[in-house]
């Protein structure tokens, strides 16, 4: 015992005291919240610029409301610029509606607004549109090709950034007959498109938003037309008003007797924290099992695998790598965890601070750590360059990494099949079984249980097989064995000799 | 029995997949004495060495080291000496000593570093880091290494080479020293003037055979002297016929004959004395080198 932790204090000290690690310590955390939010900082150093954009209207009725709808919106632009608020959510002022007497671009701008609100995320993401529009009118008549490739010129030379075609029919609703009244199915028609021209026309929150306030002024403007003068649109429109749905927490009782929904859960709870911890926990396998790869390939290569094999038997050796291993992890964990926690502290982000995730966490995260170790230790007995650790080391990073692509919709749906699915089965589960956890979303017990039962089980089974790669590589000298002999390594009876004849020194 | 042997194998084979590395090794290490293994490359003495560690078990036969039989790792007594680096980079000197010294058993082991840096001059770098040490430095660093739990066996694998004379001296003389002690001293090494030096008893392995074991004597005669040195005097210049001989070559005064059994000795003697005076006569008994190369060319011959 007190070999395996002599072994294992100087594994620790020879992971955690050393420049590489300190650095890596301080650079990891940076390298991930800057890719979270260097968009929304990048947009932040933008400067809002007025885009000007042509629209052609041949029904010559939506031009001039449309333009009002853009004013609406570049005054919101303003108001929230002037709150200084361009990353969080703006409040959800609008939603009460006021009872004053209201006009139809009054409604018009509500429903406009709310859609506003409905992009929240998007905005919160660093994906909103943060530019205020001008609009131009192109005159229908005559409007052909030739026009269409002037504006196209125009846009390319940067005067104008989009134009949009508004068809004249698109005013027409389907005519009444009974077979369409019988079988309404509105949404499967497609209406007559309106074209959106511009450079990025796919991906432009311009063009969503346009698609949106046009819309909404079609439909009013097609029940102004086409509904008897006694139903007020507006009264239609205040009809059709959307009613909101917040997401809301479960119901608790609390320690008055008071039921209460939990905390609502807002962006931060349902998407950045689950984010989050996983990557906690993928910086803390990464920070583990790099530093053992490189280890065992120093007492390999330099032979000081061969004066501690004399001094300790391989199962203390490996034991005690692997407890100092361990060690550094948590160390890891804990400055990770600490730093997060007075960051979000400070951030007046406290309360959503999972406490009832951490012992749940170091549990995944010892057996995690245990798990890959060992492989990175398998491999590192097994070559002789880091080189060619490499090529063997690739499979085991896209197994790594395999949770990376499917967290989300894991975070959407953390009891969907698939979430269960992959959060039983090792080696995915340390990770996403935390992601899950962190959604707050409740898990079954057994669930919880059995994904930790197969843990415990598969990293046993990771660990026995990487000790018996270890076992026969590092005292091999030469090329890296097959992976067809490193299998026959692991299944192959154990008598604790080498196979293979290790290279004698030249 | 056991008490006069340090290490004692007996009947053991070690086969790697189809090669047999050792092959029915009997070995017997009197307690106290320096024990030389030579051999060529991949002869099997890595592999032997390396069973006597515990690093590897062999197949069959049984091996005996400080009296226990068994074992999954060497014992705490033993002391091993790579041939080659073994040694953390980037670990300071002594904090290295400390978690050698450590893993042995050897807790209170701050005195015996001290004493030993000052005893190979290398007290200076206690505070160091391995790499940026050079060779020789590193080398005496190993070796300390492997003698500061106090081994009551220490095994030594190449502990010269890369060393400069004066430093070659001082380990050899810490050596001695050791091995007055009453540590038994196992000394892996190719140079043969080493071993001849070093060595009471010498133990070869070709093949994965035993070809020799034994003391340098008893070595030496059984490969008995089949060279002769000799000069006349200067009044009988021109040597007899001498059908013994089979071979003859001038070297500087004197002329080296070879013969193909050492009893032809006293015939060429007599002959000579019959055709004049003698003024050199000697038996050139074989270094071990010669041995050494005369066994490892027969081998490459079978």
């Amino acid at each position: 015992m007190n070999k395996i932790l002599t072994i294992a204090w100087r594994e620790y000290q020879a992971m955690v005291a050393t420049r590489t690690f300190v650095i890596a310590l301080l650079l990891m955390p940076l390298l991930m919240l800057g890719s979270a939010w260097l968009p929304v900082v990048l947009r932040g150093l933008e400067t809002p610029e007025v885009r000007r954009i042509a629209v052609v209207d041949n029904t010559s009725l939506l031009f001039k409301r449309f333009q009002e709808a853009v004013q609406q919106r570049n005054q919101q632009l303003q108001t929230d610029r002037d709150a200084a608020k361009p990353v969080v959510a703006a409040q959800p002022t609008s939603t009460a509606p006021d009872t004053t007497s209201r006009t139809d671009s009054d409604a018009l701008i509500s429903t406009v607004r709310s859609q506003q609100k409905q992009d929240a995320t998007a905005e919160e993401l660093g994906l909103k549109d943060i530019h205020s529009y001008e609009l131009e009118e192109i005159p229908a008549e005559d409007f052909g090709d030739e026009q269409r490739l002037a504006l196209s010129e125009r846009i390319r030379k940067g005067e104008l950034y989009a134009f949009i075609e508004v068809p004249a029919d698109v005013l027409q609703p389907r005519p009444f007959s009974p077979e369409n009244l019988r079988n309404p199915a509105p949404d499967l028609i497609q209406l007559p498109a309106m074209k959106w021209v511009a450079e990025d026309a796919a991906l432009s929150d311009a063009r969503r938003w346009s698609e949106a306030a046009m819309n909404q002024l079609i439909r009013s403007q097609r029940l102004s037309s086409s509904v008897s003068p006694i139903v007020l649109p507006t009264v239609l429109l205040e009809l059709e008003r959307r009613a909101a749905m917040e997401g809301n927490g479960l119901y608790i009782r609390d320690e008055s007797g008071k039921i209460t929904s939990e905390a609502k859960p807002d962006e931060i709870t349902s998407l950045l924290l689950p984010m989050i911890i996983m990557m906690l926990m993928f910086m803390v396998i990464m920070m583990s099992a790099q530093p053992m790869l490189e280890s065992v390939l120093e007492e390999k290569t330099l032979r000081i695998a061969e004066v501690l094999l004399g001094a300790a038997s391989a199962r203390e050796l490996m034991t005690g790598k692997l407890l100092g291993n361990v060690a550094g992890s948590l160390t890891v964990f804990v400055v990770y965890g600490s730093g997060g926690a007075f960051m979000a502290m400070h951030q007046g982000y406290g309360s959503h601070i999972p406490l009832q995730l951490i012992p749940w966490f170091v549990v995944y995260q010892i057996l995690a750590v245990l798990l890959y170790s060992s492989v990175f230790m398998g491999i590192a007995a097994s070559v002789t360059q880091l080189r060619e650790a490499q090529t063997l080391l690739l499979p085991v990073w896209m197994v790594v990494l395999l949770p990376m692509f499917v967290w989300f919709n894991i975070v959407r749906e953390p009891n969907s099949a698939l979430a269960t699915a992959i959060s039983m089965f090792p080696p995915s589960t340390p990770m996403v079984m935390t992601l899950r956890m962190a959604t707050g979303a409740t898990i079954p017990l057994w669930q919880s249980l059995l994904s930790l039962v197969m843990t415990v089980f598969g990293t046993w089974l990771g660990v026995i097989a990487a000790a018996r790669i270890y076992r026969q590589g590092i005292l091999r000298q030469g090329k890296p064995p097959r992976l067809t002999e490193m299998l026959i390594w692991i299944f192959r009876r154990q008598d604790g000799s080498p196979v293979q004849q290790t290279k004698s020194r030249p | 029995m056991s008490d006069n042997f340090a290490v004692r194998l007996q009947r053991v084979t070690k086969t790697f997949g189809e090669t047999a590395a050792v092959r029915d090794l009997d070995l017997e290490i009197p307690t106290g004495s320096v024990y030389g293994f030579i051999g060529p490359n991949g002869s099997g003495k890595t592999t032997t060495i390396r069973m006597i560690l515990r690093i590897f078990q062999p197949d069959s036969g049984t091996i005996e080291v400080l009296g226990t039989d068994r074992g999954d790792c060497a014992d705490s007594r033993v002391g091993y000496l790579p041939e080659e680096r073994g040694l953390y980079r980037r670990m300071k000197v002594r904090e290295l000593l400390r978690y050698y010294a450590r893993l042995k058993g050897f807790r209170n082991c701050d005195p015996e570093i001290e004493f030993w840096l000052q005893r190979l001059g290398a007290a200076d770098w206690s505070a160091r880091r391995i790499e940026s040490l050079s060779k020789g430095m590193s080398q005496k660093i190993q070796f300390i290494s492997a003698v500061v739990a106090r081994p009551q066996l220490l095994i030594l694998d190449e502990p010269f080479s890369g060393l400069d004379p004066v430093n070659l001296e001082l380990l050899r003389e810490a050596i001695l020293e050791i091995r007055s002690r009453g540590t038994t001293i196992i000394f892996s090494t190719h140079e043969m003037d080493v071993a001849e030096r070093m060595c009471e008893r010498v133990f070869m392995i070709h093949r994965g055979r035993k070809v020799l074991d034994g003391t340098l004597d008893q070595i030496r005669s059984r490969y008995p002297a089949n060279e002769l040195r000799l000069r006349m005097s200067a009044e009988t210049p021109e040597l007899p016929v001498l059908p013994e001989a089979t071979r003859l070559e001038k070297r500087g005064q004197y002329t080296h004959c070879t013969v193909s059994d050492h009893t032809h000795a006293q015939r060429i003697l007599q002959r000579l004395m019959a055709s004049g005076q003698v003024e050199h006569f000697e038996l050139l008994r074989p270094s071990l080198h010669d041995i050494f190369v005369r066994i490892a060319n027969e081998g490459a011959v079978s």
